[in-house]
């Protein structure tokens, strides 16, 4: 469920470069923080001020997605990852941590992500498809690890 | 002013101990729009993947562009405008502003003056545009000088 405000924050700093944020809540609708609601508020913030806002943001909130559920293969604690590579067109390389992998979309016996695996595939395809570097590259899945936090080591 | 060229979504999970995990993807910007209107269709995939399911979800809209009204200033980050405002619950909230002009000031230099265009204007872009956590206006009560607490000097008892 979507909450009924999004969360403006708005960075000052002052003349010897010290930073402060200003945080309010603002209309659930006004999410473009160059415009509407969280313009207005920076901009009269800042003129009560004698310091600059080099950076406003909005985050907005929702609660559970869909109708995701736990399971309970063998890597499902969320502190067990699959690290999934992606190559942006300026061969940057990007790093997404998914928790809890599924045992499945591993190759038996390996470490190493299945890159046939159906559910896999539909998965990387679709942030592919969909998700941006950092510099809005486009992005291309690499490869997948598993890796496990140092807790889970066991000497 | 201009948002960044990419929208984040943090994905907050559970896994079915409750232990919690996250993850976070960037698409490309839509600055109208919430960037978690953009993932309906990655759910039931993550869910193929994933022991865990999402239990929240943030999504960051940036715009990077500077507002400024930087000067000299008696006054530094840590010197505050407190400005208290009440919600529809009656539930009170207090916002900060760091490095207030001096000018906003009444003759105390401690509360400010209540007829100050800066201040004012203030007061109506709040009124106007934050709500409280029902979604609901809020009604700015006050506005004063505040001082972060390691402004605050103390005599070495030592030395007297």
């Amino acid at each position: 469920m979507a909450a009924f405000w999004t969360r403006a924050s708005i960075l000052l700093r002052d003349n010897g470069a010290n930073i402060c944020k200003c945080i309010v809540l603002v209309a659930a609708a006004a999410i473009d923080p160059s415009g509407g609601a969280v313009a207005a508020i920076r901009a009269a913030i800042v003129a009560v001020t004698k310091s600059a806002s080099p950076r406003a943001e909005t985050g907005a909130q929702a609660g559970p997605a869909g109708a995701t559920t736990t399971g309970n293969g063998a890597y499902c604690n969320s502190e067990d990852k699959a690290v999934l590579t992606f190559r942006g067109d300026d061969n940057s390389t990007y790093n997404y941590e998914l928790p809890a992998p599924k045992e499945t979309i591993f190759i038996a016996h390996s470490d190493v992500v299945d890159p046939a695996d159906a559910a896999l595939l539909a998965f990387t395809n679709w942030i592919s498809a969909n998700c941006k570097g950092s510099f809005g590259q486009a992005l291309t899945f690499v490869r997948g690890v598993r890796v496990r936090k140092k807790d889970f080591v066991n000497a | 002013m201009a948002v960044g060229v990419i929208q984040k979504a943090i994905f907050k999970v559970a896994d079915n101990d409750g232990t919690i995990g996250s993850f976070s993807l960037d698409i490309a910007t839509d600055a109208g729009s919430d960037p978690l209107d953009s993932f309906s269709a990655m759910y039931a995939l993550f869910n193929a993947v994933s022991d865990a399911k999402i239990v929240g979800q943030i999504g960051q809209t940036a715009d990077n562009e500077e507002v400024s009204a930087l000067d000299t200033n008696v006054y530094d980050i840590r010197d505050k405008l407190e400005v208290g405002y009440v919600g529809s619950q009656n539930d009170h909230h207090k916002l900060e502003i760091g490095d207030l002009d001096p000018a906003i000031l009444g003759a105390d230099k401690e509360h400010v003056d209540p007829t100050n265009t800066e201040w004012m204007a203030l007061v109506t872009a709040i009124e106007g545009n934050v709500v409280d956590k029902t979604g609901a206006a809020v009604r700015v009560t006050y506005g004063k000088r505040t001082r972060s607490r390691n402004l605050t000097r103390k005599v070495n008892p030592e030395t007297t």
